[in-house]
């Protein structure tokens, strides 16, 4: 192809470029304006010049290869990742780091017929292009750095390994010598080195704040939150970069709220200009730094706090267990003497009322303190459940015995319903009469007098529903999430003397859970009355209740067996109000105080029951039981022990060393007279 | 047409040649060691071409376009799928991490690599046929395979072929595969295949 001026003037027209044309020889025909605004020559003084005499380095790098690639009419692209530029232009740019025009080119041969005539070279200014994808390139690099060490803190990484990929990625994408993490120790005083890269000697940790400069700097309240580019002021005070040649740098404060942790640095050994995207690099994975600070800060704390709540909720139980425990100590002697009070005046009526009365609140109290002991052993994990097949209406039925004194009292009216057939399923009866009985009692206590209880049992598919409802008090929808909860209680009740701590249906959820089962309150509010339903894991529809073989003795008692008896316990009124209880009916009583004593008495008296407080100051009852039967001599002897614990490790703890019988303080007198009954001389 | 085997072994022997003068600057403009290798060679008529593509490249592909004129004529191809195009420019250039995105720079990298290459297989086959081809400047193409073929015989009488060269590229332990696509008419295919067997028995002569 010919090229005209014409052709030539029409190409500078239509495009921004630089137009270069050669002869065969490569002497230069065409140097159109954009190469003379760009190079300072003029094309006068270019024509008719050989190419690769004007531009020797083209032979150095080569070039000259695809001239004569050209000449032999291939044509020939040169891009400027390959070669940067064909003609050295000196770049007008000054922010895009090149010195040289940054040069894309096309060498297309001349053609006259099938003749090659010369070469056209077609070169564009591609500087600000490169520049641009340089820094699109430098930003996808710090984009893919700062989520990669997001990704870190997220996934909970220690500040240490943090702070040791911050370096890596600080000096591999801002290309300096020296980057660390310093961490603000207590008082400000000093500073520790977290992590660091580049510097020859090992990390050194532990500087002092005064001795460095770029430390200080940080320190000044207003630095907070700005990177900052060192001064040169700056770097020759820190005398620490000075002994590393450190010719510039940037630090980014590291802040964990309004408080400064730390400091990310990062110096050259170079003049060297950081651009505003790499203040923002730096001050992103502070942040980072900075928020994953805060965070290993704050779960620490919660750590501790959970730790704290843990022990205390311990001492809680163990308190609770401890205080239940006390409290029982002094109800034995109540009891015992109000028992004794009834059958001395058992002819008095207004005794009998008074005695009355007082059992009543003794019972009472009895029950609250052993719920009290009971939330706290559930909670402690301390409570096995006795289970065993029961028909569900046994329980019912027991539970209805137990509360039917307040029902009457009360003047309610209890409706049952119950299904035809059994509802068979696995539990602890007595355990489930207690839970039934607490949630007939509170329907009982929080109803006006006259009102009505409604309990129903039924069967869906597997489950055995017990619902207890009543037209009360209601429980508020405030109230109502919380009912459950230990020492929750409504802030209106109807009478106050029914009391309560708020730990009855604590116990009924926990023992239900053990059951495997649920319990749910429902209530329209206020004056519109309560539910509870309780569902239970049942049994198929055949499932039969095994007949149970009486494993306690005939009920009946025996011939008159009046005994000889000695009670062991330090605390002397109970031991006293328990002898004379026992005296009143026919027995012949000694009493003891202490364990040495009742070994003493033992062989003294020669009791035919010995009735054996465990919690005996110096030598426990266990210890006295083990020598007693030791001694043949007492191999008939029945030694019964009384102490406030009464779970199955107890007990076996009590079989073990030779106690015949356990009983759980305060004693029910019946219960005590009914083992003696059964007792042979 | 096809190509019998002595007429693909002659062929690959020369594009053999010309892949390793490709290599060869390829290595001199990156300062790694290139290699450029001829798994296959093919002939099929346009019509059939696309499945036989679609062995070498998939969707879209980078298409480095170069027309070439003279007493044989057509159009000459380097064809590479997206991804294997910006891996190879990524190898080439030691970008780092491969881009998603081909932008202006990686395309000029894949048209000169692709010049080079076309350059120098229609250099070989010049000499061979004591030819001049002329050339236009090639053209970078991102498109989808099927449109690619399709502006091969739209506006075309005379029924077409091509000579099809897979072509793969291995550098810095990783390896990039693409294909070289001669598409010829009938008549210039013809005179090819005549020429390359009167130059495979003159070589077997001389051995």
């Amino acid at each position: 192809m010919g090229l005209t001026k014409a052709i030539l003037d029409e190409l500078d027209q239509i495009g921004d470029w630089g137009l270069l044309a050669t002869d065969a020889d490569l002497v230069i025909t065409h140097w159109n304006r954009w190469l003379e605004q760009r190079s300072g020559l003029a094309a006068a003084d270019v024509i008719g010049r050989c190419l690769l005499e004007m531009f020797p380095d083209m032979i150095t790098r080569r070039l000259d290869r695809y001239y004569h690639q050209a000449l032999k009419g291939q044509t020939v692209v040169l891009s400027q990742r390959f070669h940067k530029y064909i003609i050295p232009l000196p770049s007008a740019d000054d922010v895009s780091g090149h010195t040289q025009l940054q040069q894309t080119s096309r060498i297309i041969p001349l053609m006259e017929g099938a003749d090659v005539v010369g070469s056209l070279t077609l070169i564009e200014d591609v500087t600000e292009r490169v520049a641009y994808e340089a820094e699109l390139r430098t930003r996808a690099r710090q984009q893919a750095a700062v989520a990669a060490v997001a990704r870190s803190a997220l996934g909970g990484s220690n500040i240490g390994d943090l702070a040791r990929e911050v370096v890596g990625h600080v000096r591999e994408t801002l290309d300096v010598d020296f980057v660390e993490v310093l961490e603000l120790l207590p008082a400000r005083q000093s500073w520790d080195r977290l992590a660091a890269a580049g510097w020859p000697e090992p990390p050194v940790h532990s500087f002092e704040a005064k001795s460095a400069s770029r430390i200080q700097h940080v320190l000044a309240p207003e630095s907070l939150g700005t990177v900052v580019d060192l001064s040169p002021t700056l770097l020759r005070d820190d005398a620490y970069l000075r002994t590393h040649s450190v010719t510039d740098g940037l630090i980014a404060p590291i802040a964990v709220g309004e408080r400064l942790f730390g400091l990310l640095g990062a110096y050259t050994r170079h003049r060297r200009l950081f651009s505003p995207g790499e203040f923002l690099f730096a001050q992103a994975l502070a942040d980072v730094l900075g928020v994953a600070a805060q965070r290993n800060s704050l779960e620490g704390e919660l750590r501790l706090r959970i730790r704290e709540l843990a022990e205390q909720d311990q001492r809680k139980d163990e308190f609770l267990a401890m205080l239940a425990h006390e409290l029982r100590n002094p109800l034995a002697p109540v009891k015992n003497s109000l028992q004794t009070l009834r059958v001395m005046y058992a002819k008095d009526p207004d005794v009998g009322r008074l005695t009355e009365m007082m059992s009543r609140q003794v019972g009472q109290i009895v029950r609250l303190v052993d719920d009290l002991l009971d939330v706290s052993r559930i909670t402690c994990g301390k409570v096995t459940l006795r289970k065993e097949r029961i028909d569900l209406m046994s329980v019912v039925d027991q539970a209805i015995e137990e509360g039917r004194p307040l029902i009457e009292g009360r003047s309610h009216e209890l409706s049952v319903k119950a299904p035809q057939t059994p509802v068979v399923l696995d539990g602890d009866p007595s355990r489930l009469a207690q839970v039934l009985g607490n949630l007939i009692n509170n329907a009982a206590k929080y109803t006006e007098e006259g009102g009505q209880i409604w309990l129903e049992i039924r069967r869906e598919e597997n489950e055995a529903i017990i619902a207890v409802r009543d037209n009360g008090v209601g429980i508020t929808a405030e109230l109502l999430p919380r009912v459950f909860d230990l020492f929750t209680q409504s802030d209106r009740t109807l009478d106050r003397s029914q009391g309560g701590l708020g730990i009855g249906l604590t116990l009924v959820r926990r023992l239900i859970e053990m059951h495997g089962g649920t319990v749910q309150a429902f209530s329209q509010g206020l004056g519109q009355g309560s539910e509870f339903v309780v569902r239970l894991p049942a049994l198929p529809e055949d499932a039969k209740v095994e007949s149970r073989q009486s494993t306690s003795p005939n009920p009946t008692p025996g011939p008159s067996s009046n005994h000889r008896i000695l009670i062991v316990d330090d605390n002397v009124d109970a031991a006293d109000s328990l002898a004379m209880l026992l005296e009143l009916s026919g027995h012949q009583v000694q009493t003891a105080y202490g364990s040495e004593a009742a070994i003493a008495m033992v062989g003294s008296h020669r009791p035919r029951v010995v009735l054996l407080d465990i919690g005996l100051p110096g030598m426990d009852g266990y210890e006295v039981a083990r020598r007693l039967r030791q001694n043949p001599d007492f191999s008939r002897m029945t030694l019964v022990a009384l102490t406030g614990y009464g779970q199955e490790d107890d007990r076996r703890r009590a079989r073990d060393v030779g106690f015949d019988y356990h009983l759980v303080k305060p004693v029910e007198l019946g219960e005590l007279t009914q083992l003696l009954a059964r007792l042979g001389k | 047409m096809t190509l019998t085997d002595d007429q693909k072994d002659a062929v690959t022997e020369l594009v053999n040649i010309a892949f390793s003068r490709t290599a060869a600057a390829l290595s001199e403009l990156t300062g790694n060691r290139v290699e450029l290798t001829v798994p296959e060679v093919s002939a099929h008529p346009i019509s059939g071409l696309l499945p036989a593509l679609s062995r070498f490249v998939c969707g879209d592909v980078a298409t480095v376009h170069q027309i070439f004129g003279g007493p044989v004529s057509g159009d000459a191809f380097l064809l590479l799928d997206v991804d294997g195009a910006n891996r190879l420019v990524d190898l080439l250039t030691d970008a780092g991490a491969p881009t998603r995105q081909m932008g202006s720079s990686a395309r000029e990298v894949l048209a000169e690599v692709g010049n080079i290459l076309l350059n120098a297989c229609l250099g070989v086959f010049g000499d061979l046929l004591q030819v001049r081809f002329t050339f236009a400047v090639p053209r970078l193409h991102l498109e989808a395979l099927a449109s690619m073929l399709d502006s091969l015989v739209i506006g075309r009488d005379e029924l077409r072929h091509a000579l099809l060269v897979g072509a793969r590229f291995r550098l810095r332990a990783s390896e990039v595969t693409g294909c070289m696509v001669l598409v010829l008419g009938i008549t210039s295919l013809k005179l090819f295949v005549q020429v390359i067997e009167e130059w495979a028995e003159r070589a077997a002569t001389e051995s």
